[in-house]
């Protein structure tokens, strides 16, 4: 009897700390654990007691790379909680808020974090040897996203112009105005970023997903929508616990997301999203996606980051047709009144789908808060899918183990995982006597 | 003789004496310099997004392990960073951000970091005092003249 253990103490090239332990067992997978060991940062709790308007800048906080995501979803929530609609413009700004959160967001990943692995560079700086032109650009892009976020809410890092009902601030035109051109360059640049991404070569791994994304009739789905899967799921965020749940593990501090009632992980992101709404796509990015051969539905998740590339055009052509279109007419937020209830609201930060759940009380306080990050929901399917990836390797007589190592770091890379903001919740069981 | 005014960066994150680079910026934003002089960034590799500059470079950032609101100087690329572990593009250490821009050629000077030492480092917890007054002083320094700050 043989047994081989891999070990990846510290993944690298994602956000957070986190490790890998796979166990073999003549031959065979016997276990699969993405240790989470980050310790976990306790957010839900934080906000419990504090006025629903300090609830936009904490949870902004939980999150460096996709702070808007954590901010509107809370937003929406707490809207939902309250009975605020809002007005077209203040609709069409957040979708603006939220590609220029894409576009930073996927332009680092593809850049930086998971084309190395494509070309055997082991870092984002290795990789600017070989292609100088090609990482500028995607720093390019990088900066144009974090510069909307600028001008939108305040500052690219933790915004602040974020509030329930709206902005404090509506943008000024001029300084959206002076995006055009950029907006116009990024445009093609992210035509070609896709292009580069979609001509490398994957390894040959195709798993069957059941994909989860928010969808919606008439648009390519950010913020509002209906949670749907590929599985038949169809419902509104406030019955995202009739379909999904949350259980904890042993070697992750992080809780594991599951489809309920069997208890099996699903796929969220990019390529969930592209799975479900792909019609809903720019023409650009819809026709990009079609030349360059993209599988509908892609199962292949190291193509994660074509689908990245295609939702990097679809994000840069919206924001600049929302630019070319905008005439700032307010009012900018619109007012409410505190009132108990409960909202929940689902979002699709960069990596996936990203659930928040508040009740408030009479006076505006917040009473509970759940809040389940992408990467917590996707916990579960990047173990399943790093063993049907060791079965394939092993299948094919590769048993080296340095090999198998990186091989499942690149999978796990592929996902684009956010250990920071999984880490934030640990039940506490309080005992008294 | 003129001395160039330097573009500067605060790195931090709203938890405690980490502020200490942010309060920097903030502080010379008091004293007049605009958006296009100073700015704070919460993750090393955002130091990105303000390159090509035109003028020197001064990063601004908190340290630890000595004592609070205590100042020390690093001229990169003659002395060499103190690095975390890189473990994500959260934490893609400055000294690797630095050799990326140099590697891509959007850097062509040196870059000066200075840190101020902190100990508090909880979840959204206030600078301490020490810190928030060596921030202010560094500010006056970088104020009246670079190199002398």
């Amino acid at each position: 009897m043989s047994e081989i253990v891999l070990d990846v103490p510290i993944l690298t090239r994602v956000e957070g700390e986190g490790g890998l332990t796979v166990r073999l067992r003549d031959g065979l997978v016997e276990s699969v654990q993405l240790r989470i060991y980050e310790p976990p940062r306790l957010f839900e709790s934080l906000l419990r007691g504090r006025p629903l308007e300090n609830v936009p800048d904490i949870t902004a906080r939980i999150c460096g790379i996709c702070p808007v995501a954590y901010q509107m979803s809370s937003v929406h929530a707490l809207e939902a909680a309250l009975g605020v609609e809002v007005t077209r413009e203040i609709h069409q700004l957040r979708r603006l808020l939220y590609c220029g959160e894409w576009i930073e967001s996927h332009a680092l990943h593809m850049h930086l974090l998971q084309a190395p692995d494509f070309f055997g560079a082991m870092s984002g700086i290795d990789l600017a040897e070989q292609f100088p032109a090609e990482v500028k650009r995607g720093l390019e892009l990088k900066k144009y996203g974090n510069e909307l976020l600028e001008i939108l809410a305040g500052r690219a890092i933790h915004p602040i112009n974020v509030a329930v009902g709206g902005f404090y601030r509506l943008p000024d035109r001029d300084q959206l105005q002076k995006m055009i051109p950029k907006l116009e360059w990024s445009v093609q640049a992210s035509i070609d970023a896709t292009r580069w991404v979609a001509g490398l070569e994957f390894p040959d791994l195709s798993v069957e997903y059941e994909c989860v994304a928010l969808s919606h009739s008439d648009e390519y789905a950010m913020n509002v929508g209906q949670i749907r899967s590929t599985r038949g799921v169809c419902c509104s965020a406030a019955d995202y616990a009739q379909h999904f749940s949350e259980r904890q593990v042993s070697h992750s501090t992080a809780l594991q997301a599951v489809r309920i009632p069997g208890e099996t992980p699903y796929l969220v992101g990019p390529l969930a999203r592209l799975a479900l709404n792909r019609e809903q796509l720019s023409g650009t990015a819809r026709r990009l996606a079609d030349e360059v051969g993209f599988p509908h539905p892609c199962t292949n998740p190291y193509q994660a980051i074509v689908a990245r590339g295609i939702e990097l055009v679809h994000a840069c052509e919206e924001a600049l047709q929302i630019v070319r279109n905008y005439e700032r007419r307010g009012p900018a937020r619109i007012e409410y009144a505190p009132q108990a209830g409960c909202g929940a609201a689902a979002t699709e930060a960069p990596r996936g789908l990203l659930y928040h759940r508040y009740e408030v009380d009479a006076v505006g306080n917040v009473q509970a808060a759940v809040i389940i990050p992408p990467t917590s929901q996707n916990q579960g399917q990047i173990e399943s899918d790093l063993r049907s990836e060791l079965v394939r390797e092993l299948g094919r007589g590769n048993a080296n183990k340095p090999d198998l190592e990186l091989q499942c770091e690149r999978l796990v890379r592929s996902y684009d995982p956010c250990i920071s903001c999984a880490t934030h919740f640990l039940p506490v069981r309080w005992e008294e006597t | 003789m003129s001395v160039e005014r330097p573009y500067v960066i605060g790195l931090g994150s709203p938890h405690g004496d980490d502020q200490a680079g942010w309060l920097v910026v903030e502080a010379l934003r008091l004293r007049g310099w605009s958006a296009a002089e100073a700015k704070n960034i919460a993750q090393p590799v955002d130091v990105l997004d303000a390159l090509p500059v035109d003028r020197p470079l001064l990063l601004c950032d908190a340290a630890n392990g000595g004592s609070v609101g205590s100042f020390r100087t690093w001229s990169w690329p003659s002395m060499e960073l103190p690095t975390l572990k890189p473990s994500g593009s959260h934490n893609m250490p400055l000294a690797s951000v630095l050799e990326l821009a140099r590697q891509l050629r959007l850097l062509n000077g040196s870059v000066v970091v200075k840190t101020i030492d902190g100990k508090n480092w909880a979840s959204f917890s206030k600078a301490s005092e020490a810190v928030e007054m060596a921030a202010r002083k560094l500010a006056d320094e970088i104020d009246g003249g670079y190199p002398n700050a």
